[in-house]
């Protein structure tokens, strides 16, 4: 079982995704922005992080960036309802500054699955 | 992935084959009148590729069946100019009062520049955005009563809304693909 933080301004989509993470066994700590995701230590207290890409205020590219100053092995996976723009984008963004994957909203909850399992380095079919 | 449909309505003619062999006839149905495309309501959309031989009335008669269709074929009028083969795009758009009239004849005046390519392509990329996360809420949500569903008539109904999800999901990106076309082409 892992800590996972899900960060998304949209509750809908956090929910959902929290769900199904806690479906998996994970324990889940959801945060509505990047601001109160970095507020304190909670994040860093954690095995992985979800973070959308496009938010209010703090967004996900300045979470990645604070991340990787103060604990560069926290891996992150970076989600964006940017679509699937291949260059230019957010997302690519997101991976260049070491997101360990990064999902095009809408996903399937079979791709976030496999890229949760393979940020917490677990096997492909086992469940934790 | 399903294959989008391709029609070509045109009566036979010398013209036609050589339309056909200039484009490629693989994967497109073609008909000979406007009686074949009678009770196809349901099929999902497509091109539909009008030849240059039917009578104004043959023309007007598919536009008009296909104003009511829920998912009516994009038509077009195929005409050679020159060396080319053109492809003219024929719809009926909804339909307006006679009040209709009045406010274009004051149009000139009245009516602002067009809007900016780049406030469109922004409009656009907002739309993409929001429709994403609404699909997002919405596919994970399905997908998650499906891992649940034990009864076959409610698992049926929820991959339905599953397929549906898919479907919105493939348009929404028809937007970002003509966002990042537009950008590519110069546009913010």
């Amino acid at each position: 079982m892992a800590k996972i933080l899900v960060l998304d301004d949209d509750a809908d989509v956090r929910q959902g995704i929290s769900r199904f993470l806690r479906s998996l066994g994970h324990e889940v700590v959801e945060a509505a922005d990047g601001r109160a995701a970095l507020k304190g230590e909670g994040a860093f207290a954690t095995d992985l992080i979800i973070t959308d890409i496009n938010m209010p205020e703090v967004d996900g590219i300045e979470v990645i960036l604070a991340l990787r100053e103060r604990n560069p092995h926290l891996p992150v996976i970076a989600i964006s309802g940017g679509g699937r723009v291949p260059k230019g984008s957010l997302l690519e963004d997101a991976g260049a500054l070491g997101a360990v994957s990064t999902l095009p909203k809408p996903f399937e909850l079979a791709e976030l699955r496999r890229a949760v399992d393979l940020a917490l380095g677990l096997p492909g079919e086992e469940r934790p | 992935m399903s294959r989008l449909s391709l029609l070509v309505l045109w009566p036979p003619s010398q013209e036609r084959e050589e339309f056909l062999a200039a484009v490629g006839a693989d994967g497109m149905e073609v008909v000979d009148s406007p009686g074949a495309l009678e009770g196809r309501q349901g099929e999902g959309w497509g091109i539909l590729l009008l030849g240059p031989t039917l009578s104004p009335e043959e023309i007007l008669g598919v536009l008009w069946r296909e104003r009511s269709k829920a998912t009516p074929w994009a038509t077009f009028l195929v005409r050679r100019e020159g060396e080319e083969w053109r492809l003219w795009p024929l719809a009926f758009g909804p339909s307006l009062g006679l009040e209709a009239l009045a406010n274009t004849a004051g149009a000139p005046e009245e009516a602002g520049p067009l809007p900016d390519v780049n406030w469109i392509l922004r409009g656009l990329g907002k739309i993409a955005h929001d429709t994403n996360n609404a699909l997002t809420a919405g596919l994970t949500e399905v997908q998650l009563l499906l891992m649940e569903a034990d009864d076959p008539d409610r698992t049926n109904s929820l991959q339905l809304i599953e397929r549906q999800f898919r479907r919105l999901r493939a348009l929404a990106g028809d937007l970002s693909r003509i966002r990042a076309y537009g950008k590519a082409s110069g546009g913010s």
